[in-house]
């Protein structure tokens, strides 16, 4: 009966997509053209980056509150440090974020403050250099072939910034599944006393967590930055809403310890039919707001509920391990 | 400096094959699109798509809801997309749009910059483009069909105007200080204002000295913070503000009244006659303001997209009239705030 | 067994006062600098100024602190509780002023009490659950509105500019009054007490017979009316309401309760510290915008001071548990 409850869980976020991909579909005449298939996959390209990094970090059980402002920060360095030449730009962009990513851990782990303070201290602070690093200004490049490479469409659907999205899911899945810090990462989520006892080190776990997250959002901010030929301070700033929301309707607890790449896949999947099909519908903004945030508020009420359940469930699977 | 750019439009043309192609391999695969291909359809029973940016926003608002009547007049099919002033998700409905292969596309950029990348895809789709409200680089025009709209310099300019006379009417001759409140730093008509302003002023009234200036976000109570402080730094020595938009005088209005300054001895001169702006004006405690009918501004753009619809070819950009309004001529806003 | 507590509870109290204490010697640096730096800066124009700007905020600082002190963090739906109550206002305002108040106060309390519900007893993480909210009243509020300023027809200036003794801002004194209550309510009474109690370790408080899901939902009214009551005063300003209006509200009062040092981890610090907050971050404020600094560097130094203060909070915790 558990093991049919945790199951259920772990595909529910599979199952609603192709539903709500089902209900559009029939719905609606131009949903499920290929072009539209393409515009779906590159919000979720955007989205999809962002929300993977998140998620390991709640994985973990802890949170990044900073990917948002990490997003514009990359952006913008991506431009002003490259100007036409973004290669460099967005080389030094990822250098940065490795530092932020780093740091954060690093002030976590060493003044044993909640992650939700270090990194809300983190999202000021690089808010604050995004509006200097842009001077008032909105930075913009005369480089659009750039754009066009990573946006053109490849196979009618894709595009190269959709492939490496998806590309960098399948690489998470393989290291949480098949590598030994992979599986640290859950086990420090799901009991970090126990984890400890066992012989995990929880502070390179806690450092991989935040450095992923910090470059998923850097990548993103690059990539969006060299497809829209501009960045600027604001840029990505509703983005952590729509992550933490998708993370958890992919199924990922805030509790941390639970959690999959392919569930995170398809919640971000899940936001973007969504939020496409209401916009196909001609929905106004209020009924879209409404909608994410009920979506939001219904899932988090289950994952407190079921949150709850399945740490029953895990802690009986542990002791029987142990 | 920014660099000249011939090697980007020597790949357009060859992107635009690439481009062209894929369309007609889409339009081959899908049956739907092969009937809305034909070029030169007529306005009536056209599908138009209009990209705004937020239905928050008083100014926003009235312009969709003008547009929309205009398009109904017409017997346009109009579908309505909204972003909210998030250039990425705009950038991601641009696609969309383009999906569902439209006869035409009106688009009020969330960002007058980060937009060119989409203009260039919604040009080379071959799809006709109109851009309302925020002019982007001119160096781009070959992307878009019309363009309608303020033209925000010489907003700054007509209030550059309203504050000379203001200065005349109420008796402080031709020189004093004044300070300007502006919207969110960086924005187009933030800078195209000041700018116009600075040089109206410059050229017709050197007398009338800038002291300050702070931007007050388009946001009322944030407007009314700032004018707070420079009342302070500046004191009585104060004889007129321009503040970018009404809703921001109103905050003005406030500090004044607050800092125990009566604000109709001061040249008040707001911008756009939103409803703010026109009761103030009314009440006698802002001096003037510079129309900018959201409504025309809705009006223009779907007018450019009837026009482009039955085949004819509307000038490159059309500005909207950026008149000066005082008491006189308070009622000529009446369109402008709907009533 | 309550004797013991209650000396626990005075001990960490006490513990924590370096912060606060230290907040206040440097707004009276602040002041003095700003006398000697700033022509007009100790004029009656210039203080009412600065009683203006921390009146609003600081209600909703007050209020912030409830969930702060409750140790749920922060409630990320005070602005847009504000915003829509702004419209509230506006649109009641023709019934006389002490209407538009109590529509807005029930307004507050309505959205406060459905949040402590959804965290206080359905136990969901308060950051998601007030995040969602936040975006159901924002999309309710644009359905009412359809985003257009609603103009009050009646006379709100006895809030708006009116003045207690022709000296005071009848918004301050309200303000001032309303902090000193809450304060009083929290250090006197047997609610405060439980608050404070289901900060420090709610697991305890549980088991130990305090009434949480209740005490809880009282908090998050508290802190929906105060959001609430903030709007009301925004609104006031010029009889306008505006779903705009009330943006960065959340921002502020966490900063307030934050450098305050009221801890982030619940159970510890007064709600009267948010006040000191309050003012200290108005005065910089107001320095920074007489002194003509341009707005990143206005925001860059806010910044700057809510991660100092965090940090110093981290560093005085870590010493006191050494």
């Amino acid at each position: 009966m558990k093991t049919q409850i945790t199951s259920m869980a772990a595909n529910l976020p599979l199952v609603l997509a192709v539903a709500l991909f089902a209900v559009f579909a029939v719905g609606l005449d131009n949903f499920a053209s290929p072009q539209n298939t393409y515009a779906n996959l590159q919000s979720f390209a955007l989205l999809g980056l962002i929300t993977l990094g998140l998620s390991m970090t709640m994985l973990v059980g802890e949170f990044d509150l900073s990917v948002g402002s990490m997003v514009a920060v990359a952006g913008l360095i991506t431009l002003k440090v490259g100007g036409d030449d973004l290669v460099t730009g967005a080389l030094v962009a990822m250098a940065f974020a490795f530092v932020v990513g780093t740091l954060n851990a690093l002030v976590f782990v060493w003044l044993r403050l909640s992650s939700l303070v270090v990194t809300v201290g983190t999202m000021i602070a690089l808010s604050g250099f995004a509006y200097w690093l842009a001077g008032g200004k909105i930075i913009s490049t005369d480089n659009f072939d750039a754009g066009a490479f990573w946006d053109d469409a490849i196979l009618g659907i894709f595009s190269a910034r959709s492939l490496l999205t998806i590309l960098a899911f399948i690489v998470m899945a393989g290291i949480l599944k098949f590598t030994r810090l992979g599986r640290d990462m859950v086990a420090t989520g799901s009991s970090t006393h126990a984890a400890r006892a066992c012989g995990v080190s929880i502070g390179r776990v806690h450092l991989f967590a935040f450095v992923l997250s910090s470059l998923c959002a850097g990548l993103a901010g690059v990539l969006l930055s060299i497809s829209l030929a501009t960045a600027s301070a604001t840029m990505g700033s509703n983005l952590l809403l729509q992550a933490v929301s998708a993370a958890i309707i992919g199924g990922v607890a805030l509790a941390g310890g639970i959690g999959k790449p392919s569930g995170v896949f398809f919640g971000v999947l899940i936001l973007t039919i969504l939020n496409n099909g209401l916009s196909l519908l001609g929905a106004s903004s209020a009924a879209i707001l409404l909608t994410n945030g009920l979506l939001l508020l219904v899932v988090v009420v289950i994952d407190g509920k079921s949150g709850a359940l399945l740490q029953i469930v895990r802690s009986k699977g542990l002791t029987r391990q142990a | 400096m920014k660099p000249e750019i011939p090697f980007a439009q020597k790949h357009l043309t060859g992107l635009n094959k690439v481009a062209i192609f894929s369309a007609w391999m889409m339009a081959t695969a899908t049956l739907s699109v092969t009937t809305s291909f034909s070029a030169n359809a007529a306005a009536k029973d056209a599908k138009v798509i209009l990209l705004t940016v937020s239905e928050e926003c008083e100014y926003c608002s009235r312009h969709l809801q003008s547009f929309r009547q205009k398009a109904q007049e017409e017997g346009i099919s109009l579908k309505v997309k909204i972003t909210n002033f998030d250039p990425a998700e705009q950038a991601s409905q641009v696609d969309q749009a383009i999906a569902e292969r439209p006869d035409a596309i009106v688009l009020w950029p969330a960002d007058a910059s980060a937009i060119v990348p989409s203009l260039r895809k919604i040009k080379s789709a071959g799809i006709p483009l109109v851009v309302t409200n925020s002019l982007p680089d001119m160096k781009y025009s070959k992307f878009w069909d019309v363009y309608t709209g303020p033209n925000d310099k010489a907003s700054g300019g007509s209030a550059a105007k309203a504050m000379e006379q203001g200065f005349n009417e109420k008796g402080y001759g031709e020189a004093g200080d004044v300070f300007l409140v502006v919207g969110v730093p960086g924005t187009p008509p933030q800078i195209g204002r000041e700018e116009g302003f600075k040089q109206g002023l410059a050229a017709d009234a050197p007398g009338i000295q800038i002291k300050g200036a702070q931007p007050g976000n388009w946001d009322q109570t944030k407007a009314s913070e700032a004018a707070s402080a420079l009342f302070t730094q500046f004191g009585t020595k104060v004889k007129g503000v321009y503040a970018q938009a009404d809703n921001m005088m109103a905050g003005v209005i406030v500090a004044a009244q607050r800092a125990g300054i009566d604000p109709s001895k001061l040249v008040l001169v707001g911008s756009n006659c939103s409803i703010e702006g026109v009761t103030a004006i009314e009440s006698g405690t802002q001096y003037a303001t510079v129309l900018q009918s959201p409504v025309q501004d809705g009006e223009y753009a779907a007018q450019a997209v009837v026009d482009l619809l039955n085949g004819k070819k509307p000038e490159n950009v059309r500005y909207l009239p950026q008149q000066i309004i005082t008491k006189a001529n308070v009622s000529e806003c009446n369109a402008a705030v709907g009533r | 067994m309550t004797s013991v507590i209650g000396d626990l509870i005075k001990q960490s109290v006490q513990g924590d006062r370096i912060q606060v204490n230290g907040i206040k010697a440097v707004s009276l640096l602040l002041i003095i600098w700003g006398y000697f730096s700033v022509e007009n800066f100790l004029t009656p124009a210039n203080l009412s100024a600065i009683m203006y700007s921390v009146s609003a905020i600081g209600i909703a600082a007050v209020g912030m602190a409830f969930i702060t002190l409750s140790g749920n963090l922060f409630m990320l739906s005070m602005a847009a509780t504000a915003a829509l109550s702004t419209i509230v206002f506006a649109s009641t305002l023709h019934f006389g002023l002490p209407v538009a108040l109590l529509s807005v106060s029930v307004l507050g309390i309505l959205i406060g009490s459905i949040q402590g519900l959804v965290v206080g007893a359905a136990r969901v993480n308060p950051i998601i659950a007030t995040i969602a909210v936040a975006s159901i009243v924002m999309g309710i509020g644009s359905y009412i509105s359809g985003g257009m300023t609603v103009i009050g027809k009646g006379d709100a200036s006895w809030l708006g500019i009116g003045k207690f003794a022709s000296l005071v801002p009848n918004q301050l004194v309200i303000f001032l009054a309303f902090a000193i209550a809450a304060n009083y309510w929290v250090e006197r009474t047997r609610f405060g007490r439980e608050l404070r109690l289901i900060g420090l370790n709610p697991i305890t408080a549980a088991y130990s017979g305090i009434r949480v899901p209740r005490t809880l939902v009282i908090a998050f009214v508290v802190a929906g009316f105060s959001a609430a009551l903030a709007g009301g005063l925004f609104a006031s300003q010029a009889s306008q309401g505006n779903l705009k209006m009330a943006a960065g509200l959340d921002f502020d009062a966490i900063a307030a309760v934050l450098v305050a040092g009221i801890s982030i981890r619940g159970g510890q610090g007064k709600i009267i510290d948010a006040v000191y907050g309050a003012i200290f971050l108005a005065l910089i404020g107001n320095l920074l915008l007489v002194h003509g600094l341009s707005f990143e560097i206005q925001l860059m130094v806010k910044g700057a001071v809510v991660v100092l203060a965090v940090i110093v909070a981290a560093l005085i915790a870590r010493g006191k548990v050494r």
